[in-house]
C-alpha cells in the first residue's frame, strides 16, 4: 500500500503508463490504434521501400506492411509520401502500397490527389513519412513513431 | 492645265502641311492626356488613403466606446453581486473564522452559538447556515441539535454539504469519518455532470488534503470515471479542441508593415503570412508553461492552513445562483482585456467552459489547466491538471503543427499587373507572372524584356519620317526650278528664290524631326525610370522571401522544443505533496 501509494501522486486515472498505443499484435478498433505509436519496425519498413531495387523484394515488403498495419490497426493506408533520397531534382516520392510502385517526383511537377497535399508537409522535413488513407485522411508519422491525427 | 496643277499641288501641300501639324497637335495632346492620367491616379490613391485613415478612425472609436462601456457595466456588476450575494460573506468568512475559533479555544461557544442561530436567520435558504450551527453545536456537545441541523445542511445542499464534511472532518483528524462523507459525496456524482464544486475535490488532492485512505477513495472513483469517459471519442475529441483553442490564442498577430513588396505582388502572399504567424506561436507557448511549472510554490506547514484555504474556495465559488452574473462579469473583463474588441472578447469565452452549471470529469481538468481562476483553483492545481491533460495537448500541438505545414504555397509568384507602378498604369502594361524560385538574373531580364517589348510601340508612335518627308520638298524645289528654265527667266533669281523656299520648307521639317526626336528621348527615359521601379521591387521581393524563409524555418524549428516540454509536463506535475509523506511517517 506504501509504495504504491507514494508512486502515485499526479491525478488518479492519468498516472504513469501509457494508456494509448503500445503495440500488440492483437487487433483493436481501428480508431484507437490509428492514433498509437508505429513502431520501429514499421518506420524501417517504410525507408526501405524506397530503396528496393527488385521488384520481389519490394512487394514482399509492401505485403509484411500491409500485413502489419492490418493487424495493428485495421485501417491500411493507400501508400506513403516521403522525402526523396536520390537527391536533385527529385524531392519526394509516393510509395503505393498496393501496386508497389515508387514514383519520383520534381517540385516542377504536380502529384495525383489525394497525394498531392502532403507534399508540403515532407518538405517541412519534420516527419519520417505520411500516411495517405483511401478516405482522404492525411496522417503525418514522426520520426519517434507518434503519429499525428 | 499648268495653272490649275500648279493650284492644286499648292492646295495639297497645304493640306499636308496642315496634316502635319495636326499630327504633332495630337501627339502633344497624347502626351498632356498621359499627365493628366498620372495625376488622376494619384489623386485617387491619396483618395483611398484618406478612406483607410478615417475608417480606422471610426474602427478606433467604436473600440473605445466598447471598453468605456465594458468597464463601466463591471463596476456595475460588481456592485450588484455584492448587493445581491454579499450577505453570504458573512456567513463564509464565519465559517472559516469557526474553525481557527474551535483550534485555539479563545472564543466561548454561547457565542460561536449565537452567531450561528444569527446567521441561520439573515440568510434563508443558503446550505453553510445551518451547517455553522451543527459545528457550534457539535463544539458544544449537542447531538441532537448537531443532527437536526446537518441533516437541514444536506437538505439544501447534499454535495456542498458533503464536501464540506468531509474536510472539516479531515481537518480535525478524523478520518474515518471524513472518508465516509466522501465516499457518500462521491457515489452521487455522475462523471457526465459534475457540478463546479468538484474542482475543491482535484484542489484537495493537488494539496495532499484527504489522507490515505481518501486518496485512495479518490484513486478508485476516478481512475472509474476516467476509464469510462475515455472510451467516448466525442468526449476525447472535445478536450484535444479546448486545447487547440489554448494553443491557436498563441498565434502572431498580423503585422501590415512587414514584406511589402511580397504583400503587394504576390498572390501567395496571404498563405505565407498566415504559416509564418502560425509557426510563431512556439515560443510563446514554450515560455508560458515553462514559467508555470518552474514556478515554486512553497508548501503550506500545516494541513488545517491548506484545508481552509481550501474550506475557502468552497464556500466562496461555487454558488450556482451567481452564476449569470459572474458570467457576465467575466464577458466585461474580456471585453475590456481585448481593447474593446466585441467579437474576439465574445470568441473567448465560448470556447471556455467554466462557466456551464455542469461539467462533466474531462473538462473539469481541462479547464483547471487553461483557466484556473474562472473555475476556481490554485496555481498547484492547475499544474497537476497541466500534467494530466498532456496527452490532449500533445495531439492538439501535433494537429496545429501538421495544419500550417499543409497550408504553406508550393511555389511563390509575382504578378506585375497594369497598376503595379505608375508607370504601368499609364502605359496599361500587360500582366507579367514569375516564379521567385528561378534565379534573380533570369526573372529581371525577362521583366525587362517584357517591358521592352510593349513600351517600345509608344516611342516608335514619335518617330518622324524624315526621309519621307523630304522627298516632296526636294522633289518641287526641282520641278520648279525646270520650270522656271523652260520659261527663260532671270535664272538666277529663280534659283535663288528656288533654294530659299525649299530650304525653308527644309527647315521646317528639320525642326519637327527634332521636336519628334525629343519626344522619342522623353517617353524613352519615362518609360527606362518605370521598368526600373519595376525591376527594384522584383528584387526587393526576392530578398523579402528570403527573409521570410528564414524567418519561418527558425520558427517552425521551435516544433521540436515544444514538444519536448510537453513531454516533461508529464513528470513535471508530479512533485509529492506533503502530506502524504507526512501521512507515511505517521503509520
Amino acid at each position: 500500500m506504501d509504495s504504491s501509494f507514494r508512486r502515485r501522486v499526479g491525478f488518479p486515472g492519468h498516472s504513469g503508463h501509457d494508456r494509448l498505443g503500445s503495440p500488440e499484435p492483437t487487433p483493436r478498433s481501428s480508431t484507437r490504434g490509428a492514433r498509437g505509436h508505429r513502431h520501429t519496425g514499421l518506420l524501417a519498413a517504410a525507408h526501405r521501400l524506397d530503396a528496393e531495387i527488385s521488384q520481389t523484394a519490394r512487394e514482399d515488403l509492401a505485403r509484411w506492411v500491409r500485413e502489419e498495419y492490418h493487424t495493428e490497426l485495421g485501417d491500411i493506408p493507400l501508400g506513403f509520401v516521403a522525402r526523396c533520397h536520390l537527391g536533385l531534382p527529385y524531392v519526394d516520392h509516393i510509395l503505393d502500397l498496393f501496386n508497389t510502385i515508387v514514383e519520383h517526383y520534381t517540385p516542377a511537377e504536380t502529384m495525383p490527389d489525394p497525394y498531392a497535399k502532403a507534399r508540403m508537409l515532407v518538405r517541412s522535413g519534420a516527419y519520417a513519412y505520411i500516411e495517405i488513407y483511401g478516405n482522404g485522411e492525411i496522417r503525418p508519422v514522426l520520426p519517434d513513431g507518434t503519429v499525428v491525427i | 492645265m499648268s495653272d490649275i496643277d500648279y493650284h492644286l499641288r499648292r492646295q495639297v501641300n497645304e493640306v499636308q502641311s496642315l496634316v502635319v501639324q495636326l499630327n504633332g497637335t495630337v501627339s502633344q495632346v497624347g502626351l498632356d492626356v498621359n499627365r493628366v492620367g498620372q495625376e488622376t491616379e494619384q489623386a485617387r490613391a491619396e483618395l483611398s488613403a484618406l478612406r483607410a485613415d478615417f475608417l480606422a478612425f471610426v474602427r478606433q472609436a467604436e473600440l473605445a466606446a466598447n471598453l468605456q462601456r465594458a468597464e463601466t457595466k463591471i463596476g456595475a456588476l460588481q456592485d450588484r453581486i455584492e448587493h445581491e450575494f454579499g450577505h453570504y460573506k458573512a456567513v463564509r468568512l464565519t465559517a472559516v473564522g469557526m474553525l481557527q475559533a474551535f483550534d485555539i479555544g479563545i472564543i466561548s461557544e454561547e457565542t460561536v452559538r449565537t452567531v450561528g442561530e444569527q446567521l441561520m436567520m439573515q440568510t434563508p435558504r443558503y446550505w453553510l447556515a445551518p451547517a455553522l450551527v451543527g459545528l457550534a453545536a457539535w463544539a458544544g456537545d449537542d447531538p441532537a441539535l448537531c443532527d437536526r441541523a446537518i441533516l437541514e445542511a444536506f437538505r439544501r445542499s447534499p454535495s456542498k454539504t458533503s464536501l464540506l464534511m468531509a474536510l472539516i472532518l479531515r481537518r480535525q483528524r478524523r478520518a474515518d469519518a471524513s472518508v465516509r462523507w466522501l465516499r457518500h459525496y462521491l457515489a452521487a456524482q455522475d462523471p457526465v455532470a459534475l457540478g463546479r464544486d468538484f474542482a475543491v475535490i482535484l484542489e484537495s488532492i493537488a494539496h495532499g488534503a484527504f489522507g490515505p485512505a481518501g486518496v485512495e477513495l479518490m484513486r478508485d472513483s476516478l481512475d472509474r470515471w476516467t476509464e469510462r469517459l475515455l472510451t467516448e471519442e466525442a468526449v476525447q475529441n472535445a478536450q484535444v479542441n479546448r486545447w487547440r483553442a489554448e494553443i491557436d490564442m498563441f498565434i502572431a498577430a498580423p503585422d501590415a508593415v512587414a514584406f511589402p513588396n511580397l504583400r503587394a505582388l504576390s498572390p501567395q502572399w496571404s498563405m505565407m503570412e498566415s504559416a509564418l504567424r502560425h509557426a510563431c506561436a512556439h515560443t510563446p507557448l514554450v515560455q508560458k508553461y515553462q514559467a508555470m511549472m518552474a514556478e515554486e510554490t512553497p508548501p503550506v506547514d500545516r494541513l488545517e492552513d491548506a484545508i481552509d484555504d481550501i474550506l475557502d474556495r468552497l464556500v466562496r465559488e461555487y454558488d450556482n445562483e451567481e452564476l449569470p452574473l459572474r458570467k457576465e462579469l467575466a464577458y466585461n473583463q474580456a471585453v475590456v482585456e481585448q481593447g474593446g474588441d466585441l467579437d474576439a472578447s465574445r470568441q473567448v469565452l465560448a470556447k471556455q467552459n467554466a462557466y456551464e452549471t455542469t461539467l462533466d470529469y474531462l473538462t473539469i481538468q481541462s479547464e483547471s489547466a487553461l483557466n484556473p481562476t474562472a473555475i476556481g483553483v490554485s496555481r498547484t492545481t492547475q499544474r497537476l491538471a497541466v500534467a494530466a491533460c498532456h496527452e490532449w495537448f500533445l495531439r492538439a500541438h501535433g494537429a496545429f503543427t501538421r495544419d500550417y505545414r499543409m497550408s504553406l504555397p508550393q511555389k511563390v509568384d509575382v504578378v506585375f499587373g497594369s497598376s503595379h507602378n505608375v508607370g504601368a498604369s499609364t502605359f496599361q502594361l500587360p500582366q507579367w507572372v514569375g516564379c521567385l524560385a528561378e534565379p534573380m538574373g533570369r526573372l529581371e531580364h525577362d521583366l525587362a524584356a517584357h517591358w521592352y517589348r510593349h513600351g517600345q510601340p509608344f516611342i516608335d508612335s514619335f518617330a518622324f519620317p524624315l526621309r519621307r518627308k523630304l522627298v516632296w520638298p526636294i522633289v518641287t524645289v526641282v520641278g520648279v526650278l525646270m520650270l522656271l528654265a523652260l520659261c527663260g527667266q532671270n535664272a538666277f533669281v529663280a534659283i535663288l528664290g528656288a533654294l530659299a523656299a525649299g530650304g525653308v520648307w527644309a527647315a521646317v521639317l528639320y525642326s519637327q524631326h527634332q521636336t519628334a526626336l525629343k519626344r522619342q528621348a522623353e517617353a524613352r527615359s519615362y518609360i527606362e525610370q518605370s521598368k526600373e521601379e519595376s525591376l527594384r521591387q522584383l528584387r526587393a521581393a526576392g530578398a523579402e522571401l528570403t527573409d521570410w524563409s528564414s524567418r519561418y524555418a527558425y520558427a517552425d524549428a521551435q516544433e521540436a522544443g515544444v514538444r519536448e516540454m510537453i513531454g516533461n509536463l508529464a513528470t513535471a506535475g508530479k512533485a509529492a505533496s506533503p502530506y502524504e509523506r507526512r501521512t507515511i511517517t505517521t503509520r
